[in-house]
């Protein structure tokens, strides 16, 4: 029994013993790429952030860990924090972090002159390239940075650069011709502003409520109250089977609410009737 | 010999046990979080669970940005043109629990240079007041269910204007 006991006793200790080994070396032993991928799935966390806080007192030149530890704060609205990480990544790689800056900066803030300011600034370092920041053309987000603060031209001529810099139209956000088509129709200029409605339509196979409800006002603005109806109508089922655009941070460009379409078909109703 | 066995089984245990604790509190404390002591008479969250981020679940206003900037305008009227002559960021970040309620827990503010701006007192407590005055919040969800969950809201300031609800 004694001998059993002891045995038991034993194996409990090398139990516990190999469990804590196993977390230190997890948390603090294993390469560091491994930790790196650990903190980055634990997104958020304080220990993401102390094991983000660890590998920088080993390696303060680690650019990707401070990128990392910085998303989270902005995703949660800390962006003093957040943008002071983030510059720290920029300053050490700036070819590697500059876009995603300037992408933040347009998507999180419409800072749109910061985001230009970075977008040039990448432009300038990579020139053999058509940088993709954060996965979009970086003549696209020019362009929309461009749109939100009113110069329409510095807008038009950028999304003309992606529209050059993709292999075909096939390779083009749909929504670019939405957001030229809002642009055109701003300026009073219907044609140009239905012919992109359209192309934004055709290659979404006719499903963006968007393009229907500023289709719509420029139809209303030409004096087609009615045709403005059946698109505001077409807008509103779409809407409603959930095709609108969204996402889940922040508002985007020229997104529409239920409210707005409802509204919009009120009014509309009311100058047919 | 038996001593330094249960002494050995105690401090194995101890060790792997406050490992493990030490882990699960980090991983469940969240960038953002609520202070633990934060009070607001009227307001609780409905569980002691985790309370999500408002990307992860949902949360919104009725009506989206639309309503909430037509109320926060509304509530403002010609003031959120004429703030105090600054320019940047403040952000309200808000607790919104699983019947909808929501309290304003921390504000913070940036200038245009991307530096910790506190801004006028009288800004804050503006922006303050029309924020708390927004009452149509939709909880977040999580498997149908409603949860507690954070959620953000930021005032783009130019020249004591407000340019953007954001």
């Amino acid at each position: 029994m004694g001998k059993l006991l002891r045995f038991f006793k034993i194996s409990l200790i090398v139990v516990f013993l190999g469990w804590s080994f196993f977390l230190l070396y997890l948390l603090f032993l294993q390469p560091r790429e491994r930790r790196f991928t650990l903190a980055a799935h634990s997104q958020g966390s304080e220990l993401s952030q102390s094991l983000f806080d660890y590998i920088l007192q080993r390696d303060p030149n680690y650019d990707r860990a401070y990128f990392e530890q910085s998303v989270p704060y902005n995703k949660r609205g800390d962006f003093f924090m957040g943008f002071t990480l983030l510059d720290k990544a920029v300053a050490m790689d700036p070819k590697a972090h500059l876009g995603y800056r300037g992408w933040l900066k347009y998507d999180f803030l419409r800072d749109n002159k910061g985001c230009i300011e970075d977008l040039k600034r990448l432009d300038s370092l990579t020139p053999e390239v058509v940088d993709a920041p954060w996965g979009m053309n970086i003549h696209y987000l020019l362009g929309l940075a461009h749109k939100d603060m009113g110069d329409y031209q510095g807008a038009l001529e950028a999304f003309e650069k992606y529209l050059e810099t993709e292999q075909d139209t096939s390779w083009v956000d749909p929504d670019m011709f939405l957001q030229r088509g809002i642009i055109h129709s701003d300026l009073g200029q219907w044609e140009q502003a239905i012919e992109n409605f359209d192309l934004c339509q055709r290659f979404n196979d006719n499903r963006s409520p968007e393009a229907y409800f500023y289709k719509a006002r420029v139809l209303v603005g030409t004096g087609q109250g009615k045709q403005a109806m059946e698109l505001l109508e077409r807008a509103l089922e779409l809407f409603q089977k959930g095709y609108g655009r969204s996402d889940a941070y922040v508002e985007v460009q020229g997104q529409i609410y239920l409210p707005q379409i409802e509204r919009e078909i009120a009014a509309l109703k009311a100058t047919l009737d | 010999m038996k001593k330094w066995l249960n002494l050995g089984l105690l401090i194995s245990f101890l060790l792997a046990a406050a490992l493990t604790f030490w882990i699960e509190g980090q991983l469940k404390t969240q960038v953002g979080d609520m202070p633990m002591d934060y009070r607001k008479e009227g307001f609780s969250l409905c569980g002691e669970g985790p309370v999500y981020q408002n990307y992860s679940v949902g949360t919104c206003y009725t009506g989206g940005l639309f309503i909430m900037r037509e109320e926060l305008l509304g509530h403002l009227g010609p003031k959120a043109g004429e703030l105090p002559m600054e320019s940047g960021w403040l952000t309200y970040r808000l607790a919104v629990n699983c019947r909808g309620e929501a309290a304003i827990f921390q504000v913070k503010g940036i200038d245009g240079d991307y530096k910790a701006c506190q801004f006028d007192p009288r800004t804050r407590q503006l922006l303050w007041e029309a924020v708390e005055s927004l009452e149509d919040w939709r909880p977040g969800k999580l498997d149908g269910q409603a949860v507690d969950s954070y959620i953000h809201i930021t005032f783009k300031i130019q020249d004591g204007k407000i340019a953007q609800i954001l």
